[in-house]
């Protein structure tokens, strides 16, 4: 069992925020994949790792507590499209279900941090324009449409550098992975 | 990149900015079943979407902030409906116990919606108006003459306002899926102006100050939402609409659909749509729609020795004689107010000036860093001398230029003033109160 699980179990608060710190990154992925719409992983997260944290005594210790988690994620993201169902005129498709489905929990990856210095290495090596839309969209959360307005640009084209600049970051991260430090 | 390719990014992205109609949503999963290199490329780019988020936010903040909003909410959130529900559906139950918590709850629920009831038709208990459901930094919720720390989850009623601290913000939601951002600064009455009556049925918020940023699901026609501020209503039966207000003017931004404001008095009304904003000031309401073009400064017509330059990875123009060299921009415009930035370089005193002529109108100078010189670009409103200057620091005065024009094509025209003072681009926009970045 997880060194920090055990530890809350018994009765030790102060290993939630290891705890949570351990399995944010994975659990945002997967929020993000059971997510109604992007940007709102960060909440279900956050209500997933609330809910687990109030009934941890339920945890079956012999279980994963990742395992036990997406579990919770994907019923807070259930409850989340049935909230945005009510009056929005949205509901959960076939889509959904089948991304549901194929998404499985991360494992474990030992090079995650790794990867994550990366990513951050790229970002910085962005040209100014899509480090501008990256704080824009990604930092600060500001919609596409908002971005445009502040860029002076239109909606589509907002959109497309945001496509053209994840693959960018993708190209980065390989090769940098691969050893290509320029 | 084949056309096919294309379509599955564009369908990927749309999928990430939560813009994908029914019918592209049935295509992007007939792509995702038919082609397993598709659904790990879709997986990959949603990851990548969300980790830029979380990293992102993290270097804006310093560090991740959901174990903080946890803990935080840990201690004082009891069990609610919802999160029995997520608990109860990720584990497994017998059949005996799902059906005796089925019974005990239904009788819970009736019991309690009668008490409720009972106590609501004596006008006892008010119904309750929205739920916490984020907060970043700090907040407080203020009853009468007290106040104390905001809690996620919180339910809050009528007479109760919410005070948002600076570089905070908070999250409101209510049972119909209306949400309300309250940003930092702000303090608004969720149930509509305290001393007010309250509308049947109607959801009020009366934002005292601040800001905020609604999402409004569709509410039935009898029965629309007001946002109301100091000195100004607005109806709103569905969109997406911001509000902000000082003491001296309430401004309302729409996103989407349309709303009515009104001044308080009820003396003028206007519709506002999308892509419009309306000031409501001194009783009156002034509808403005949204409109801004950038025109490069590389672009326009020049006079030598005015030249092109490029450096560091912009393009723009300088002359490096005083007086001489100029550049015409030229933009198609509405009749209406327009306010002009100018995005500069103005190292030092004597770089920092242009002699500036709308169409054929006198020239005026321009000072456009005056005190705020910098080897940096920076942008700066298009300004005219005011004939004072500032005491103590012996500055120039300028004043804002704001410029009336009519419908058609308009000149803008840049003189060097002081040599090598320096135009990346200008930007025109019907918002006076636009601040570029």
């Amino acid at each position: 069992m997880d060194e920090h699980v055990a530890r809350l179990k018994s009765g030790d608060r102060n290993a939630a925020e290891a705890l949570i710190a351990r399995y944010e990154m994975r659990v945002r992925l997967y929020a993000a994949k059971v997510a109604p719409r992007a940007g709102m992983a960060e909440d279900i997260a956050q209500k997933a790792f609330l809910l687990a944290l109030q009934n941890i005594h339920k945890f079956d210790p012999a279980g994963d507590f990742g395992v036990w988690m997406c579990g919770i994620v994907r019923n807070v993201g259930r409850q989340e499209w049935k909230r945005l169902a009510t009056h929005s005129r949205v509901e959960r498709d076939g889509l959904s279900d089948y991304i549901e489905e194929i998404a499985e929990m991360p494992a474990t990856s030992s090079s995650e941090g790794e990867w994550l210095d990366k990513l951050r290495d790229c970002i910085d090596r962005l040209p100014d324009r899509a480090k501008e839309i990256v704080k824009l969209h990604y930092s600060l959360g500001i919609s596409c449409k908002e971005v445009a307005d502040r860029t002076h640009t239109q909606v589509g084209a907002v959109k497309m550098a945001l496509v053209r600049i994840r693959r960018m970051l993708k190209e980065c991260i390989s090769a940098r992975l691969a050893g290509d430090t320029r | 990149m084949s056309g096919a390719h294309d379509n599955f990014w564009a369908l990927t992205g749309g999928y990430l900015n939560g813009d994908l109609s029914a019918a592209e949503r049935r295509e992007l999963e007939t792509l995702l079943r038919n082609d397993a290199n598709l659904r790990q490329q879709f997986l990959a780019e949603v990851e990548l979407d969300e980790t830029l988020r979380s990293v992102c936010r993290a270097s804006e903040n310093g560090r991740s902030d959901i174990a903080d909003k946890v803990l935080r909410s840990w201690p004082a959130v009891p069990h609610t409906a919802n999160s029995v529900n997520a608990m109860h559906a990720a584990a497994p139950k017998t059949f005996w116990r799902r059906h005796f918590k089925q019974v005990a709850a239904a009788a819970a629920v009736l019991l309690a919606v009668g008490i409720f009831l009972a106590l609501f038709q004596f006008g006892k208990v008010q119904p309750p108006l929205a739920t916490i459901v984020e907060i970043n930094g700090t907040a407080l919720l203020q009853h009468d003459n007290t106040s104390r720390p905001l809690a996620l989850a919180e339910t809050i009623g009528r007479r109760e306002a919410v005070s948002v601290a600076a570089g905070s913000s908070v999250l409101l939601s209510y049972a119909d899926g209306t949400e309300v951002r309250l940003l930092e600064g702000s303090r608004a009455f969720i149930g509509g102006e305290p001393t007010g009556r309250p509308r049947n049925g109607s959801k009020e918020i009366f934002l005292a100050a601040g800001r905020l940023v609604s999402t409004v699901a569709p509410q039935p026609a009898r029965q629309p939402m007001f946002i109301n501020t100091p000195g100004a209503q607005t109806t709103v039966l569905g969109t997406t609409v911001n509000a902000s207000c000082t003491a001296a003017r309430t401004r309302i931004d729409v996103d989407e659909g349309r709303v009515e404001v009104s001044s308080l008095d009820g003396a003028h009304t206007a519709l506002v749509s999308a892509g419009e904003f309306a000031f409501v000031k001194n009783a009156a309401v002034t509808v403005i729609r949204k409109f801004s073009v950038n025109l490069q400064a590389e672009s326009g017509g020049r006079q030598p020795p005015m030249q092109r330059h490029f450096a560091a990875g912009i393009d723009y123009v300088a002359s490096s004689v005083a007086d001489q060299g100029s550049v015409t921009l030229e933009a198609d415009l509405d009749q209406g107010r327009y306010a002009v930035w100018c995005r500069v370089l103005a190292a030092s005193s004597n770089a920092d000036s242009f002699h500036v002529a709308i169409d054929d109108g006198a020239e005026e100078v321009f000072d456009v860093a005056e005190g705020k010189w910098s080897p940096h670009w920076q942008w700066s409103q298009l300004s005219t001398r005011t004939g004072n200057r500032i005491e103590k620091s012996g500055l120039v005065e300028t004043a804002p230029r704001i410029l009336t024009l009519k419908t058609g094509r308009h000149k803008f025209t840049f003189r060097c003033r002081e040599p090598n003072s320096a135009l990346d681009a200008i930007l025109i926009t019907s918002d006076p109160e636009y601040v570029p970045e």
